[in-house]
């Protein structure tokens, strides 16, 4: 299976406090990831340098066997990243976002309007397309993004929360759309504070906890190595992430 | 320590809020404040020292002199009336628009009337460091060597700003009910500005209108004072007469603010409630669902310039804040049209003139393109260089100004080649050696911030826009004048400060 993203030994620090100590992991193509933690574990940290967001301090990244932090712009043609919180330009209507998304990444505007056109209908925004941002709640602001970052059909997404804010019927839509693209050969990571999502959906789980990766593989391997056969995800991650880190 | 849900209270956080406002740390602003205070206050002391004496003690109650005096002062009080009243609008549509915690005051169990009193009289409060720190120590001072009269000054100055506030709350929930939400805010911008500029734009009419451009000299100054024959007792006087210690007139003076701010308060804070929920639904209005699909149209540049522009135009509120720089352009252009200076002061003189609007302009713009980004995350993030991004941002800042400079610099070149010619040049550069600062000092903030408090970046970058701008606009008038070879010493300074300022735009991220 071809790797989407590996990260090897990948640091940085904060005024002389180590946000992300020394992570690394891979992510399969056609794999979803989750990436788990307590607030301040550095997970945003992790995909914000893997985005090309952030500086990485040491360490390396490499996308479809592209050199991220030596070739960034390659990189990113293959990368989409939705940010925790949604950021638009109040301004434009949702189809103007997306013709400014499909500049940015220079896709044809014969692809980039039938995309733009389909997955707004997929994810119930099409009658608003001339609608401004301004006008939008915070689930249709989410929606506008998770469309901005499809647009490019992308190989690597990185989804920071994805699911805040949307409701239920939302947050079913935006799963079987994350589901679909690794069925279509995509690699997925995502962060998020609902457990059962990451229980449900990921194929494999990584727990960090400052800035070190204490643990990773499936759930299974995750009881197994934690000692926790049977129990949730929940009672794994609180059982790894309640005590002090050991020194390396 | 006051009672909590006290006014008492609610003053204790306004003022914490206040002060915390700034980026400095509040113990050093403290200790920064204290210093040029006394300074100012030592100062002060020395000067007035040894003219204190030879002020002549208040009341000012005899004759046209005495008249011409108060008609100063009075002057003096409508002027910084006028400036207060500015930025009670603009604070009072804030409270309407963007009610930062007032959502979770007014939830709670204080009754909203505190509320609202506290937070109206913060508006009025806030306008009086200023004019408290620069008048209070010669005020001071007046009293002890002069007569101590002069501390009813400080009385008025206070409660002028709870005039001021008062008035600036009548305005705006006046202009709420006849306007409505979307165009209130616009339009407050605009009057806060006139409020601002008012005295100063009207002393340059009376110019204009009643000299046509003659010179004054002293003997005209002293016929025209001669046939006012102020009279000193005039109805219209009694601020001047209350800031100089004339007791009834004093009263009389407590007496109004006493009616205006309470009126003020009532009436806004009557309304607020349902102001402020229009104000925040306001742009929710559903539009009919337009059918049409419009094309894509790509390409990097293409498509970040079109963003910009169209978020500029779609904003008005932010447009109007640029556009509020033509406003205190206008007194400048009355000054240059009075043709009594010896020199010139036509078509050459708006080369300078053109050559720093076009920098605050474009200064401002570069700040809303380059700085307030909306979504850097997205930028960022994109298979794009920085500097791709970076040029088609300051294009969209600098096309607008040379496309509104096209018309007067046509019409100059129509007058007068030379001066066109000049000013052509003083604008160019002008224009794109503010985007320049203004890319490589960026100073990343939300479009709101240049809303609230026209701040356009660090102050190093202001001060170096400033700077290079009036060398540019020197050199740009030696040229129109017919001294080009002057135009070469300010022309250096500005490309040393320029290069002074120069910084490389910061990669994103990942280079290596």
């Amino acid at each position: 299976m071809t790797t989407a993203l590996r990260v090897t030994d990948l640091a940085k620090s904060y005024g002389g406090k180590r946000a992300v100590d020394g992570i690394s992991f891979d992510v399969k193509a056609g794999e979803l990831y989750a990436l788990l933690g307590p607030n301040g574990a550095g997970k945003t940290t992790t995909l914000r340098m893997v985005a090309g967001l952030l500086g990485a301090d040491a360490g390396s990244i490499s996308v479809f066997g592209v050199d991220a932090r030596a070739d960034p712009l390659a990189a990113k043609q293959m990368i989409a990243w939705l940010p925790d919180e949604p950021l638009l330009y109040d301004k434009l209507t949702a189809w103007e976002y997306l013709e400014f998304v499909a500049g940015l990444w220079r896709i044809p505007p014969m692809d980039a309007r039938a995309e733009a056109e389909r997955l707004l209908k997929t994810l119930g925004l099409w009658d608003n397309r001339n609608d401004r941002c301004e006008t939008f709640s915070r689930g249709m602001k989410q929606k506008a993004v998770l469309a901005g970052a499809l647009l490019h059909q992308p190989k690597l997404m990185m989804l920071d929360e994805p699911l805040t804010g949307l409701d239920a019927a939302a947050s079913r839509l935006v799963k079987d759309m994350i589901r679909e693209r690794v069925s279509k050969g995509a690699g997925v990571i995502l962060t998020t504070h609902i457990l059962e999502v990451a229980e449900r959906m990921a194929d494999r789980i990584g727990i960090i906890k400052d800035g070190k990766l204490l643990i990773e593989g499936s759930l299974d391997d995750l009881r197994r190595q934690a000692g926790a056969q049977g129990q949730s995800l929940e009672d794994v991650f609180l059982s790894l992430t309640a005590g002090p880190v050991a020194a390396p | 320590m006051s009672k909590p849900g006290s006014i008492g209270w609610l003053m204790a956080h306004e003022l914490r809020l206040f002060w915390r406002r700034g980026k400095m740390s509040p113990r050093s602003g403290l200790i920064i404040v204290g210093l040029i205070l006394a300074a100012w206050l030592l100062m002060s002391f020395f000067m007035f020292r040894g003219i204190g004496p030879h002020i002549p003690p208040p009341p000012f109650l005899d004759g046209p002199g005495d008249g011409l005096a108060l008609t100063i002062i009075g002057v003096v009080i409508a002027f910084i009336g006028s400036v207060m009243t500015s930025g009670a609008i603009l604070a009072a549509v804030e409270a309407i628009y963007t009610r930062n915690d007032l959502d979770l005051l007014l939830s709670s169990p204080v009754s909203p009337w505190r509320v609202l009193v506290v937070r109206s009289s913060a508006i009025a409060v806030s306008a009086l460091p200023l004019y408290a720190g620069m008048l209070g120590p010669p005020l001071l001072w007046m009293a002890v060597f002069s007569s101590p009269l002069w501390l009813s000054a400080l009385v008025v100055l206070a409660s002028l700003a709870f005039a001021a506030a008062g008035i600036a709350l009548l305005i705006v929930t006046a202009l709420f009910r006849m306007i409505g939400p979307k165009r209130t805010r616009v339009l407050a911008q605009v009057i806060s500005a006139l409020a601002g500029a008012a005295v100063f734009l009207a002393f340059q009419l009376f110019n204009v209108n009643t000299r046509g451009g003659e010179r004054m000299n002293q003997q005209d100054m002293i016929e025209m004072i001669r046939r006012l024959d102020l009279d000193p007792q005039a109805w219209w006087l009694f601020p001047a007469r209350a800031f100089t210690g004339d007791l009834p007139a004093t009263a009389l003076w407590l007496a109004a603010v006493c009616v205006l701010f309470p009126l003020g308060v009532y009436v806004f804070s009557r309304r607020f409630v349902a102001d402020a929920a229009a104000a925040s639904v306001m742009g929710q209005r559903r539009r009919a669902t337009n059918v049409r699909v419009a094309d894509v149209r790509g390409g990097v540049m293409r498509s970040v310039i079109r963003k910009e522009l169209r978020l500029l135009m779609r904003d008005p509120l932010l447009l109007s804040q640029v556009g509020l720089q033509l406003i205190y352009f206008i007194p400048l252009v009355f000054v240059l049209m009075r043709p009594d200076r010896g020199l010139q002061l036509t078509e050459a003189a708006f080369a300078p003139a053109l050559a720093l609007l076009s920098s605050a302009l474009a200064g401002s713009l570069t700040w809303i393109t380059v700085s307030a980004e909306d979504a850097p995350d997205l930028l960022a993030s994109a298979p794009i260089g920085p500097k791709t991004i970076d040029r088609a941002k300051l294009l969209a800042a600098i096309v607008p100004v040379l496309l509104l400079m096209t018309i007067p610099i046509a019409i100059l070149f129509w007058r007068d080649p030379w001066a066109g010619g000049w000013t052509t040049a003083g604008v160019l550069c002008a224009t794109v050696s503010a985007a320049l600062i203004g890319l490589w000092r960026r100073n990343p903030g939300a479009r709101r911030d240049f809303v609230r408090r026209r701040a356009k970046g660090s102050l190093m970058s202001t001060l170096g826009q400033a700077f290079v701008a009036l060398s540019i606009s020197g050199a740009a008038a030696f040229g129109a004048y017919g001294l080009p070879w002057l135009s070469v010493i300010p022309a250096i300074f500005g490309a040393a400060v320029l290069g002074v300022l120069y910084k490389p735009t910061p990669q994103f991220a990942n280079a290596a």
